[in-house]
């Protein structure tokens, strides 16, 4: 089974330059359907107010970070389901556990290849397909 | 007990578990095992069944591993699997006989082999997976992504100086408070944005950098290390590299001259001595420590060693290394080499300011002793040489002392100083304004507990300065003055206090705005006449600082009066010199608490007074015609042709004089904040440097007097504040 490639994902990354890395990255792997957010909160309100398929969001930002930002879509009726990738500076052990024991559906660590993301992303679409 | 709650969780695990897809983790559902887990260890603990707790701290400790890729998927989730059947036997048990009767240790072996393997050889444990995900696919991104490279790079440039000048004002802020957790975060957080981007673009100097300073702020973060202005000033060094690395890149793109590379390895070495400052020892390690680490002999070896080279006859750990062939010359002069090295990268050390201040006071202590014995009338009547040549000996040996011991808590106020102007870059360039910074009298010293204390104040009046004195260039342009304007740090010691003056050249008071706003205020009433002075001084007052003053740079709306108490509450004193369009200077004066002042000592009647000598003018006996005596008014004199008030010393304290005639007694002019006027006594003694003590706290206000000394011979004398003579002689 091919993954959808027109699903919508939010990038959530407080440093721009950042965002556009990921939304790069995602290009070569074919998804171009994407939106980004600056913060948790940015990100939370979009995803309330707009259909979003997936979220990868950036685990240190400003005003809500991507753990609080996880718990607030896994508490939400509606957005519980929800996709959501976690991408961290390094494999850190604790900040990888909390986010795991949040219910992250799979973290990503920096740096990052096209392949390596893709291959997160589908694994994560596919899982929930069945 | 009821273990059935118990059972029940643990049996929906290994239900759960039956459908999980072996082969590959499946996070969501490691998540839920990870919760459940620990709900069951909590479980477990209240109800004292040690063997579930166990296995089941165990077992969450194993999927972390596997979650973080510590430990091969399939072989973990094996064992894991075993465990979880093991698990629900141990709970079987407890549910039937309240305990289990086998037991878990050969599993938890194993458990340990398999979580101990390879794996686990990362040093710090915390990191498994980061060297492998780091090295390969990053290098193999570089090629791939080389087109993208170009436009990415220049919006990382961008974004990336933006990011970092935020840190700057952050450190300031961090610098005032340093235990607040979110300017600490604020810092951090830059760091690592620029750290991430860097790692995608490959520019592994910057990354590496950025890493480097972001573990020592994650330190500091968890306080594994203190936030000390040092720390402070190697973060902004840091921050500086990286922002020169990163201009360097902009020089680059842009086709500009290459400049020399930026060399990171001292800033590194600093933050990696700094890292370590925290959880090790300063005090070098010894030979054989080294000797092991470097795997020349084991500890067992060095232990043997270690008690052989002390059994007589004794012998240095390197000799008996060398002469029983356990360690070459060779081996030993290198870990030598080393340990020396160790100590010469410390040269200074740090000590507790409280050991200084008992230091200080028991030299004091010692000084008087010595003195009493210098005057011992037994002694000098014994009329012995040796005696006197070894006691005029102990004398130069004690003052040495005391004055050594002294001058150990002065530092001269350049530090503070290069922080200020620091404060005024970086203030300046975040609100568009052109500022200048001269610095006057670095070297001037003061105690090292009074340059913590009149910091807060100082930032507060350059924050100042800069917001509300300044005007943009357009603006000092259109005034008729340079584009860009200077702020002026002086100091210097001025009657036995430290001056510190920030004078700006900015648009300086405006005498109908204040009136304004301290008539609505309700501070004076529009009717009041005030002189220039008073007007400015109107600032100072509680009540006068508004809200509006808030700026992104002043942060906190604090007010000028809250720096007046602060300085207030240090004995200093605080004035404002203004001229409109001309600028502002803010006059601070302190006084040098605890630090060492030239005195002079006179007497009056019996008692015996030290004035600074900074403080003094001149000493003068006058003629006769030299004084003036109005009837109802003050009595001066005519000091080459300046009148000044005399003020009786004996009068103010109370004493009976030798002399009340000014042309039989001495005068002593003396200098005060604003004026001078002599001061009557009887005789001068002689000059002494004499370490201030304090009064202690029921004593300290006492007007006149800023604090007591022992003299030469032993005794006390109080030491007399000039600027408060002359308040109680007005008040008179």
């Amino acid at each position: 089974m091919d993954v959808n490639k027109t699903i919508k994902i939010l990038i959530v990354d407080d440093f721009a330059t950042m965002r556009k890395v990921i939304r790069n990255l995602l290009k070569q792997g074919g998804f171009e359907n994407v939106a980004e957010a600056e913060d948790g909160a940015a990100a939370f309100k979009i995803l309330k107010s707009q259909p979003v398929d997936f979220v990868i969001s950036d685990w240190n930002m400003p005003n809500m970070s991507g753990l609080e930002l996880l718990k607030a879509v896994r508490a939400d009726e509606e957005l519980k389901e929800m996709p959501f990738l976690m991408v961290t500076a390094e494999a850190l052990k604790d900040n990888i556990v909390a986010a795991v024991k949040a219910g992250v559906s799979n973290y990503i660590v920096k740096p990052f290849t096209a392949e390596v993301l893709n291959e997160k992303i589908e694994k994560i679409v596919k899982s929930m397909a069945a | 007990m009821d273990y059935t709650e118990l059972r029940r969780e643990i049996d929906e695990m290994a239900s759960s578990f039956l459908f999980l897809e072996k082969k590959e983790i499946e996070i969501p559902l490691a998540g839920q095992f990870l919760n459940q887990l620990e709900d069951v260890t909590k479980r477990a603990g209240t109800l004292g069944a040690a063997e579930v707790k166990r296995l089941a701290g165990a077992l969450s400790q194993l999927l972390e591993k596997v979650i973080l890729e510590g430990v091969d998927t399939e072989k973990g989730y094996g064992l894991f699997e075993r465990g979880i059947v093991l698990l629900q036997a141990v709970a079987d048990g407890y549910c039937n006989a309240g305990r289990y009767d086998g037991s878990v240790d050969g599993f938890m072996g194993e458990l340990a082999s398999c979580m101990g393997t390879p794996l686990e050889a990362e040093p710090s444990g915390a990191q498994t997976a980061a060297p492998a995900a780091e090295a390969s696919p990053g290098a193999e991104a570089a090629g791939k992504d080389r087109v993208q490279d170009e436009s990415l790079l220049k919006d990382f440039i961008t974004e990336g100086l933006e990011y970092i000048g935020e840190i700057e004002l952050n450190i300031l802020n961090l610098e005032q408070e340093p235990d607040n957790k979110d300017y600490i975060n604020a810092i951090f957080r830059p760091f690592h944005s620029v750290k991430g981007v860097a790692s995608f673009l490959n520019l592994d100097g910057i990354r590496t950098l950025a890493h480097d300073l972001e573990t020592l702020l994650d330190k500091a973060r968890n306080e594994a290390l203190a936030v000390t202005p040092e720390l402070i000033d190697l973060i902004l060094d840091g921050s500086d590299t990286l922002k020169a690395m990163i201009g360097q890149l902009r020089d680059d793109q842009e086709g500009r001259e290459a400049t020399e590379l930026i060399d990171t390895s001292d800033i590194v070495r600093r933050i990696k001595l700094a890292e370590q400052g925290a959880d090790l020892p300063k005090e070098p390690k010894k030979l054989g420590t080294i000797l092991v680490e470097e795997g020349v002999i084991n500890e067992d070896e060095l232990q043997g060693a270690l008690e052989r080279s002390q059994a007589p006859p004794s012998r240095k750990l390197g000799q008996t290394l060398i002469s029983e062939g356990m360690a070459s010359p060779k081996d030993v002069t290198r870990a030598l080499r080393k340990q020396a090295q160790q100590v010469t990268d410390s040269n200074t050390i740090r000590v507790d300011i409280k050991k200084l201040d008992d230091l200080i006071d028991m030299v004091g202590e010692l000084v008087i002793t010595q003195s009493m014995i210098r005057q011992s009338e037994t002694l000098k009547s014994l009329g012995d040489r040796k005696i006197v040549r070894d006691i005029s000996l102990l004398e130069s040996i004690t003052s040495e002392l005391q004055r050594s011991s002294t001058v150990l808590r002065m530092i001269p106020i350049k530090q503070t100083f290069q922080r200020m102007s620091r404060l005024v870059r970086d203030l300046s360039k975040n609100s568009g304004k052109l500022v200048n910074v001269v610095t006057v009298g670095e070297d001037t010293e003061i105690d090292r507990n009074m340059v913590d204390e009149i910091y807060n104040p100082l930032v507060h009046m350059i924050r100042n300065a800069v917001d509300h004195g300044m005007e943009m260039p357009e603006d000092r342009i259109k005034a008729g003055k340079p584009e860009r304007g200077t702020i002026k740090l002086r100091a210097f010691h001025r009657g036995g206090n430290i001056v510190l003056e920030i004078a700006d050249d900015g648009r300086g008071l405006n005498r109908e705005k204040i009136c304004q706003k301290a008539i609505k205020n309700g501070l004076i009433s529009p009717t009041d006449a005030l002189t220039d002075q008073e007007v400015n001084r109107l600032i100072l007052l509680p009540g006068f600082s508004t809200a509006e003053k808030i700026t992104d740079v002043s942060g906190r709306g604090v007010g000028m009066d809250v720096v007046k108490q602060a300085v207030e509450k240090l004995r200093g004193k605080m004035d404002i010199q203004s001229t409109e369009g001309a600028g502002t200077t803010f006059v601070t004066s302190f006084p040098l608490t605890m630090a060492i002042i030239d005195g002079m000592i006179v007497k009056v009647g019996s008692e015996r007074y030290i004035l600074p000598t900074v403080a003094i003018r001149q000493l003068i006996r006058p003629d006769r015609a030299a004084y003036n005596c109005i009837v109802g008014e003050a009595e001066t004199i005519n000091v080459m042709g300046r009148l000044l008030p005399l003020v009786r010393l004996h009068t103010l304290f109370d004493i009976e004089p030798v002399n009340r005639n000014p042309w039989e007694a001495t005068l002593v002019v003396m200098e005060g904040e604003k004026r001078s006027k002599c001061l009557l006594v009887d005789e001068i003694l002689g000059k002494e440097e004499v370490v201030i003590k304090n009064l202690g706290e029921s004593l300290k206000r006492i007007k006149g007097v800023s604090g007591g000394a022992i003299l030469g011979d032993g005794n006390v004398g109080l030491i007399l504040d000039p600027e408060g003579l002359f308040e109680m002689a007005e008040t008179n």
